[in-house]
């Protein structure tokens, strides 16, 4: 059962940038997950499949710990689920929802940002600036979307780079 | 950049025999919390490429790093031929123990010398190329599938003998792994 905080302490700011912005020489997990999900096969239609994403090559591109994968088979996005959570991250486990989250304008922010990342089958890249009540933070985000059996999306591919 | 999707069948299904044996990499779905931490903790101490270099004992030094847990082995690799290596360690939810012949104990968990051939070679070329390898191992018929997944780390000793450090876990069938709940810590 998710504790809400009180909505004044929280401020989430996000602009979307033109994945041309990317720079690839201060967020260099991001460039190598987008440049790997761009030269994942695609089986059928535009997406890759998720079941493609092994283990080892993202280790391979040093990206392990900067990524999250999240369900979105449901179509409330409070139900979206962390099916890997980036460990560098250490904000949750896995298994958590969206609708798990306590911050209630940061959830609904990220409910926001990852029903627009599903339904524009794109990559989406955002500067996210976050203040709540037990922590501040700055980072990049790129979401990519993945399909499952179908070519609709079933999950993304979500890097975070933070600032030190 | 160069991006692998690399399976590696090991036997092709013939008539009256379709068994396949073959390792791919993990599915990122499917990878546990336990191996990711364990590959990131060697990536932390070793780097991908490169091999850890063990300065005394080499279950002393690994234990030291938090690095054996209950389904992992420790295996010296020595020439060819499994049965001539040697299990040094093993954690409490592994189906062998130390034993001096690595492929016999292998071969009481899974009876099959193709299967047996495409593990010992993604342990030789773990040793060979002094680098870190995520592998998913399936042996499948038509009636059940055996999988496991392993890490597996190369490691040399300090009189340079040769090892792997293999960090697994069951998926489906029988494996080289206990069933059901594990224990943590292991025996010697």
């Amino acid at each position: 059962m998710s504790m809400d905080f009180p909505t004044e302490c929280e401020t989430i700011r996000r602009q979307m940038r033109s994945l041309a912005e990317l720079d690839e020489s201060k967020d260099i997990p991001l460039s190598r997950l987008a440049r790997y999900w761009f030269s994942l096969p695609r089986r059928r239609g535009v997406l890759p499949n998720v079941n493609d994403v092994g283990l080892m090559d993202l280790a391979n591109l040093g990206v392990l710990g900067w990524f999250h994968i999240l369900s979105v088979e449901s179509d409330n996005p409070r139900d979206f689920g962390y099916e890997v959570l980036a460990l560098k991250a250490q904000v949750g486990h896995r298994g958590l929802r969206l609708g798990d989250l306590q911050h209630p304008k940061y959830r609904s922010a990220l409910e926001q940002d990852y029903l627009e990342a599903k339904a524009s089958q794109i990559p989406l890249f955002h500067d996210v600036e976050t203040v709540l009540p037990d922590h501040h933070r700055r980072y990049r985000r790129i979401t990519m979307p993945l399909a499952s059996e179908a070519d609709h999306v079933s999950h993304l591919l979500i890097g975070v780079h933070f600032d030190k | 950049m160069m991006v692998g999707h690399l399976t590696r069948p090991q036997s092709l299904p013939s008539q009256g025999d379709a068994v396949i044996v073959e390792s791919s990499d993990i599915p990122i779905l499917s990878s546990t919390d336990r191996l990711q931490r364990a590959l990131l903790r060697w990536v932390d101490i070793c780097g991908l490429s490169g091999q850890f270099m063990a300065q005394s004992d080499v279950v002393d030094a690994l234990a030291s790093h938090d690095l054996l847990d209950d389904r992992t082995y420790l295996v010296e690799i020595d020439g060819q031929d499994p049965s001539g290596w040697t299990v040094h360690w093993t954690g409490s939810s592994v189906m062998f123990g130390v034993s001096p012949d690595f492929g016999g104990a292998l071969h009481q968990c899974i009876p099959d010398e193709r299967f047996i051939n495409l593990v010992v070679q993604e342990y030789i070329d773990a040793n060979r190329y002094r680098r870190a390898s995520a592998r998913r191992f399936a042996h499948r018929n038509q009636t059940s599938i055996d999988t496991m997944d392993q890490l597996i780390f190369p490691v040399r000793g300090s009189c340079c003998s040769d090892y792997v450090l293999v960090v697994g876990e069951a998926v489906a069938g029988r494996t080289v792994y206990a069933s059901g709940p594990t224990e943590a810590g292991g025996n010697k």
